[in-house]
């Protein structure tokens, strides 16, 4: 990781903050993806991997992503890892509801026959689409500490051992950055 | 004097009004035989209008995620490839699911990308974008056994279980562009030319179709042709529809690549009429339907009340598409009308 992205997403509070409040603005959107009920509130460490809906049907776009959450520690992987679907909205107004329901649909099943078991949410505010336009991307937040990394896929193994740690122990990526 | 010339003013303009009732009696019949050549014309004129019958996958359920190859049997059963979740699936002739299999992978029974199904009276056949050769599934989905073909297929047609035929998306194009028909041990038996070795990457790329005595018939997906090729290879005929000359190409890392589809799929039915589903360049883009008699003649035009990538149908002439973006599979009974 670059010392550019570790300066550009070290934020502060108010940030870290906001970025929650996106992740809030996506949870409306769960109930089609997940049988999951609302009550869960996103723990102090959250891993956000930030999937393009038009990739969902380029399987090989995917693979290295795929990969990587095999690879993640069970249960860690289920609990504070969360996937974003960004899509954009089709021209007609009218068709936008029965196209985001479509794209819930197609999720659904897509990421159940991945094993991916985690909850996925649509970006339904559009919000994440800005951390997704090199491709699947990973970003790892951790409220009390005021970090947020970006990773954009395919991983080398510097960054999976990084993501790793922060599943451990957030506080050696905050060292690490300093 | 002044008596004269008024008389051959008068004779002037009597002649010139007949010759205007003249000029008019001539235009109203020339209006009339057009109006009855019209008549004529349009009295065997076909309109076609869709009943929807069967409506499978709601955008609630989990049947159905992302339909791609679509095939129906003598009774009534409904075979899909299913892209999202890498499955095969069966529906009875109620749209009720039977049976899934597959899962994602490159082993026996599993799938990449699947997309097209086709079956023959005892088998289903169903190849992968992403995996060479094509799978042999039995009617109940039991893995049979694998045709190993060495090309990406760009459309399959069953014709019997000993004869498959493939059309391929081979970049190699110095040996020109074939359909190719294998056995069952994946040995090409047969090999219908239907392009010269000219043509630029992909432009030849075809949806087939086959008749019962053995005629080929062709969409090209990226330019505007539809032609029938007899069993012995030769063109019957080429149909232009579109009107257009060029299909827009862009660049794809170093390959310049056709960006438009101008047809999309094929279809046949039990009289003979031949369905072609037009792509981006249609005036409603893949949804208009033109349909072809065997000779090449274009009947009608109908348009699919979705967009769909591909059309069906099946041995009761029941005509299978899809809707809303691959997550609803619609049957309709078709409707001719003869004006």
């Amino acid at each position: 990781m670059s010392q550019f992205y570790k300066r550009k997403f070290r934020i502060h509070r108010c940030f870290s903050t906001a970025i929650i409040l996106l992740f809030f603005s996506c949870l409306g959107n769960t109930t089609g993806l997940q049988n999951r009920p609302l009550e869960f509130l996103p723990p102090d460490k959250l891993v956000l991997f930030i999937v393009k809906y038009d990739n969902l049907i380029c399987s090989p776009c995917l693979n290295s992503f795929f990969d990587f959450y095999q690879f993640l520690p069970y249960p860690s992987r289920e609990n504070m890892v969360w996937g974003i679907i960004v899509y954009d909205n089709p021209e007609e107004k009218e068709r936008r509801e029965v196209y985001r329901r479509i794209i819930e649909k197609k999720s659904r099943g897509f990421f159940k026959a991945n094993n991916i078991t985690c909850p996925i949410v649509l970006d339904h505010s559009h919000n994440f689409k800005i951390f997704s336009k090199k491709g699947a991307a990973i970003l790892l937040f951790e409220r009390e500490n005021r970090i947020l990394k970006k990773y954009v896929f395919p991983l080398n193994e510097k960054q999976k051992k990084e993501i790793l740690n922060f599943f451990n122990d957030p506080g050696k990526l905050r060292e690490g950055d300093k | 004097m002044i008596a004269l010339r008024k008389r051959s003013l008068n004779t002037f303009t009597r002649t010139r009004r007949r010759g205007i009732i003249r000029l008019f009696e001539a235009l109203l019949l020339i209006g009339v035989l057009c109006s009855l050549v019209v008549f004529m014309w349009g009295k065997d004129r076909l309109k076609i209008s869709l009943e929807e019958v069967l409506s499978i996958g709601s955008l609630d359920d989990d049947d159905l995620f992302m339909l791609v190859g679509i095939v129906a049997d003598s009774s009534k059963n409904i075979y899909v490839t299913d892209a999202m979740d890498y499955s095969i699936k069966v529906f009875d002739e109620r749209g009720t699911l039977i049976k899934k299999t597959g899962r994602k992978g490159q082993g026996p029974g599993e799938f990449l990308a699947p997309r097209f199904i086709d079956s023959s009276e005892h088998f289903l056949y169903v190849s992968d974008q992403n995996i060479f050769g094509i799978q042999v599934f039995d009617k109940d989905l039991n893995y049979k056994n694998k045709i190993p073909i060495l090309i990406p297929v760009s459309d399959l047609k069953v014709i019997s279980d000993s004869e498959i035929a493939v059309s391929t998306l081979s970049m190699d194009f110095r040996k020109g562009r074939k359909v190719f028909i294998y056995n069952s041990k994946g040995e090409i038996t047969r090999e219908i030319e239907y392009a010269d070795k000219k043509t630029p990457l992909m432009m030849d790329t075809v949806e087939i179709q086959f008749d019962p005595q053995g005629n080929l018939y062709l969409a090209y997906c990226h330019q505007d042709k539809i032609e029938k090729i007899n069993p012995e290879g030769k063109k019957i005929w080429s149909k232009r529809l579109l009107g257009i000359k060029k299909v827009k190409k862009k660049k794809v890392q170093n390959f310049l690549l056709p960006s438009g589809f101008a047809y999309k799929d094929i279809a046949l039915n039990s009289k003979g009429h031949v369905f072609v589903l037009g792509g981006s360049f249609s005036k409603n883009p893949s949804q208009d339907v033109y349909v072809l008699s065997s000779e090449g003649k274009l009947l009608t035009t109908f348009t699919l009340p979705d967009w769909s990538h591909c059309i069906y149908i099946d041995g009761q002439d029941y005509l299978y598409s899809r809707a809303n973006e691959g997550v609803t599979l619609k049957k309709y009974k078709v409707n001719y009308i003869y004006r």
